[in-house]
């Protein structure tokens, strides 16, 4: 006999669910509806304490422009999009984690403790009549020592370059005279004459390789000025860029030819003719690794190694582009030509926002981190602020050199510009220009050489590929629907334009004896006359989207009143029915 | 004048002392690197290919029996312990951090059907074997007690009895052989018997939560739900081809996996046994063993064709694949009680040990490697979706003849798939959603 069993779970005691289980987790909401992490989660501080309670028990108000300033999508986020419940769960906490992070990131402003410069004068006098001198003798004595000059008459116009840290200098001057140097203790690393002539020089990745562009050929020196390598591809170039995030190092030729190389293999990418004369005025746009460059037409090009074609020509000038320079941020371009305007441009519309007239013998020019529009005109160096907002009237220094002045830099994170000239090189300040707060994940400027070693490995890892190089750095976290409709136009356009390949079936070969041919034409015909009729029925539809000239949505017709219908001229000739 | 340059403290960004570590003054209100999304995608690719160059998921071999293992089992509260039974009629206890077997018993003479541990207390192991006999053991703790080889009770019955699960927190156990029996220890009879039918019940299995629920699979091809507070099962389903093995979910004691000789594992949800939640393919032989990750998560499944697949609950396709020239028909898989191991037992007398995941890095880890490690993980999980990233994560290489048979299983399936569509198209029907069962009419069992 079998027996019977009642098999009921008891609770033993009360069990208090002490953990919150992940489906159960609720958004706790603030008082003013803005979700927040649950208490439980919350990092527990100093004061957690019953006993000592917190002398502070508000929390402070976070301002909504410094939320918006570093809002990155998080507001955009939308977890009722999610097609699940499971999955709008699990997006409204992500969502949670993202504004929790946002008002983190926003209240840690307050740990940047730098200020940026400034210069302001007594009773509303012009800025412009302040020397360098003047401001030297103001400021502290570290940032005194900050305005050299380099008194260098017999070896020609300098070109300079820094490097992405700020750190180091590099001259050359075109009868042959490069140096490399610390520009902040003034520690010489290498001083050489190349006995040619040097068009351009370039730090590449780190202060310790240099790229020249000499006579015939580039080379690549070494931080104590052993020549690497001849770059026999790089031919009579007359600028170098340096694309630090995809180690490329662009020549613009006499020539015309623009060439890629990648410096970390050593292998030019690429290499084409742009036909617009020699590349003599050329640069860089941080944020994306477009090349613009400057032509004696007045169109300025925006070069990718991927295509032959410029991406976008501009019509900027009406004489030559003599010098171009893109701002951090990728907004602005500043651009000066040969009939004395500097021409601000708007580089997400490709618009131009202000032209200044300046003097015709305008010649090269720099954008600093806060938006200082520094030129070089003759043997002056003109500073302007606020170029972009349109509120510029007159210059906000001004400063004579020894020379003829042929290349501007500004330094990264300092107040500071370098200027290269025909009797050497000056380092003026310019308060205001540099951006206070050094990011030190981004760039170093007091980075010692075991950091440095493990910023190039890094670097090399994280090198992006050249075919990524597009007008739009975020284009690949992007889903491509354009490449699938516009394959979808094309092949429905060949098929309205008559590309019909003849339908060719080859039935299965059977063995065996069960393979009569009759059958075998029998099967073929079939197929064969169902793919056309498929195909035809899908050209009919097509011809139908395409080709018809009636709208699609018809328009309701509007409700008439019996009694007064619509009156019409002819109506006297209609029939009356 | 007032005038104010950018002046910096040195001491604010060096460190003093080559003993302090490097100081990291950060800048939050800076823009976005406008390159972040392209470095992240080329660290994306690296991550993925560097978890293929790290993807060693062998770890070792166990050997010692002298016959196919086709019984695995784990110990309920020690999991440093594996419990194995060979066709042969031996078992044999492992000790898997030391690789080593602490004790041999020969068990039975003849095949060891089932095999399973005590769930409350974790001291006693019960047996069956296909000489019609019930033997529960004492599970050796170090091997060198006494009186190991001797069984504590020994049941003999009048048929096979095909399989043995305990049932949740209790010392009883199920037997099924023609019937479904549950049995006390120190009974020599059962104190229940279920009949189900002419069908032999090959394997019934407790759920690890549910006292009174019982799954079952009969030679019929059927899946039976048993509920013990009741006198009829509560739902019986068939299938097109031969269940061979059954486990619940020890995370959602409602679902259940089977493994099927159609070359599929289906996961079903016991309230729902019409059709399966999730149909897992990607053998290319029957599928003869399948069991749960202590996670519920997962699954790994042993196979005839010679590989092991692991597959998350949630997917139709494997995660991974496991395969040697050594290793022939996968009989048992088992997967560790730490989540990190699994076991296949196979035809050639071994036991191998298998990293669940295979590129992770097994031991202690720093904070600095264990944050990096996780950073490469979110990424390889954001950007999976990337035809290039995707392309290297789902390889994985399997034998020629797996390759092949694959191949053309795809176009037989495909073949099918183009025949249905031809014939919606040619009579307007309907499209149906794939049968996995076959639709009988409801059996009423005495």
């Amino acid at each position: 006999m079998t027996e019977r069993f009642s098999f009921k779970a008891e609770d033993v005691g009360d069990v208090k669910q002490e953990a919150m289980s992940w489906a159960d987790r609720k958004l706790i909401k603030n008082e003013d509806g803005k979700p927040s992490f649950p208490k439980k989660f919350a990092r527990r501080g100093p004061n957690s304490r019953e006993s000592a309670p917190d002398p502070f028990p508000e929390t402070l108000p976070i301002g909504d422009a410094s939320l918006a300033r570093h809002d990155a999508g998080a507001s955009n986020f939308d977890p009722t999009q999610m097609r699940s419940n499971l999955t709008k769960k699990r997006a409204e906490i992500t969502k949670m984690n993202f504004e929790a992070r946002l008002t983190q990131t926003a209240r840690a402003e307050i740990l940047n403790k730098e200020e940026g410069g400034f210069l302001e004068t007594d009773d509303d006098a012009f800025t412009r009549n302040i020397s360098q001198r003047q401001i030297v003798d103001s400021v502290d004595m570290a940032s005194a020592s900050k305005h050299f000059d380099l008194h260098l008459e017999q070896f020609g116009p300098y070109k300079i370059d820094y490097t992405d840290n700020g750190r180091h200098l590099l001259i050359g001057g075109k009868r042959g005279h490069i140096a490399a140097f610390d520009w902040h203790t003034k520690h010489l690393h290498t001083e050489n004459n190349v006995m040619e002539a040097v068009r351009d020089v370039k730090f590449l990745h780190t202060h310790n390789m240099m790229a020249v562009s000499q006579k015939n050929y580039t080379y690549i020196y070494d931080n104590v000025g052993t020549e690497l390598h001849c770059l026999k591809n790089f031919h009579q170039v007359l600028q170098l860029e340096f694309l630090s995030k995809h180690f490329l190092l662009v020549g613009g030729g006499r020539n015309s030819f623009l060439r890629y190389l990648d410096v970390s293999v050593g292998q030019l990418v690429t290499e084409f003719p742009t036909r617009q004369g020699p590349l003599d005025v050329m640069c860089q746009n941080p944020t994306n690794a477009i090349i613009h460059t400057g032509h004696s037409d007045g169109t300025v090009s925006l070069w990718s190694p991927n295509s032959k074609e410029p991406l976008v020509r501009m019509l900027t000038h009406n004489g030559i582009v003599r010098g171009l320079a893109v701002d951090n941020t990728g907004h602005y371009m500043v651009s000066t030509g040969g009939e004395g305007k500097c021409k601000i441009w708007d580089l997400r519309m490709y618009k131009q926002i202000a032209a200044y007239r300046m003097p015709s013998l305008i010649g090269r020019v720099a954008i600093s981190d806060t938006r200082t529009v520094a030129c070089a005109v003759g043997n002056t160096v003109q500073t302007f602020k606020d170029m972009h907002l349109g509120l510029t009237r007159e210059p906000y220094l001004v400063h004579r050199c020894a020379g003829v002045v042929s290349d501007l830099r500004f330094v990264p994170f300092e107040d500071v510009l370098g200027v290269g000239h025909s009797a050497g090189f000056t380092s003026l300040l310019i308060p205001g220009s540099g951006q206070a707060n050094v990011d030190l994940m981004r760039a170093n400027p007091y980075e010692t050489s075991k950091q440095r070693k493990e910023r190039e490995v890094k670097q090399l890892l994280e090198k992006i590929p050249c075919e990524m190089i597009t007008l739009d750095p975020d284009d690949i976290a992007r889903v491509d629907t354009e490449t699938l409709e516009r394959k979808e136009d094309e092949r429905k356009k060949s098929l309205l334009l008559g590309n019909r390949p003849p339908i060719k079936f080859t039935p299965r070969h059977r063995m065996k004896g069960r393979g009569s041919a009759l059958n075998k034409e029998r099967r073929r015909e079939t197929v064969t006359q169902m793919k056309r009729r498929g195909r035809n029925d899908e050209i009919k539809q097509i011809e139908n989207e395409y080709l018809t000239d009636e709208p699609r949505e018809k328009p309701k017709k509007a409700k008439q009143d019996d009694a007064t219908p619509s009156q019409h001229v002819l109506d006297r000739f209609r029939v009356k029915s | 004048m007032k005038v104010k340059v950018i002046s910096r403290n040195p001491d604010d960004y060096q460190r003093e002392t080559n003993a302090d570590i490097h100081k990291l003054v950060r800048n939050y209100n800076v823009d976005k690197d406008p390159f972040q999304t392209q470095t992240e995608y080329v660290r994306a690719m690296n991550a993925t290919k560097l978890e293929r160059v790290f993807a060693k998921p062998f770890v070792a071999s166990l050997d010692g029996h002298q016959e196919g293992v086709n019984v695995l089992a784990n110990h309920p509260f020690r999991s440093s312990t594996i419990i194995s039974g060979a066709r042969d009629g031996q078992i044999k206890i492992w000790d898997l951090p030391r690789k080593t077997c602490i004790s041999t018993i020969q068990a039975h003479r003849g095949l060891i059907n089932g095999l399973s541990v005590d769930q409350s207390q974790g001291t006693q192991m019960v047996t069956v074997g296909s000489d019609s006999q019930i033997k529960i053991w004492r599970v050796p703790i170090t091997g060198e007690e006494d009186g190991l080889d001797e069984p504590v009770h020994s049941i003999p019955l009048d048929e096979v009895a095909h399989s043995v699960s305990h049932i949740a927190n209790s010392v009883e156990f199920v037997t099924s052989g023609d019937t479904v029996n549950v049995w006390r220890p120190q009974r020599d009879s059962p104190i229940r018997t279920y009949n189900l039918g002419v069908s032999t019940i090959h394997c019934a299995r407790a759920n690890p939560v549910e006292e009174a629920v019982i799954v079952g699979l009969t030679l019929d091809r059927s899946i039976f739900v048993l509920d013990t507070r009741q006198k009829t099962p509560l739902k019986k389903v068939t299938m097109k081809l031969r269940p061979n093995m059954v486990t619940w979910n020890p995370m959602e004691p409602f679902m259940f996996s089977v493994a099927n000789d159609d070359y599929n594992a289906y996961t079903f949800d016991m309230r729902y046994l019409q059709q399966p939640t999730k149909v897992h393919q990607g053998h290319t032989m029957a599928v003869i063993d399948v069991a749960y990750s202590p996670t519920g998560r997962e699954i790994v499944t042993g196979s005839f064709d010679r590989t092991m697949r692991i597959f998350g609950t949630e997917s139709a396709s494997s995660r991974e694949v496991f395969h040697t020239k050594r290793m022939q028909h996968v009989l048992s898989v088992l997967y560790s009680a730490d989540d990190k191991f699994v076991l296949s037992g196979s035809n050639e007398m071994n036991i191998r040990v298998w990293k669940s995941n295979p590129a992770e890095k097994l031991g202690p880890k720093t904070k600095r490697e264990d944050a990096a490690l996780k950073y490469a993980q979110k990424l390889r999980q954001q950007y999976k979706e990337h035809p290039e990233i995707r392309r290297i994560q789902r390889h994985r290489h399997v034998p020629s003849s797996v390759h092949n048979q694959a191949n053309e299983l795809r176009v037989i399936r495909s073949s099918k798939q183009k025949k249905e569509e031809r014939r919606i198209i040619h009579n307007n029907a309907k499209p149906q959603r794939p049968n996995h069962m076959v639709d009988e009419p409801a059996e009423q069992d005495e």
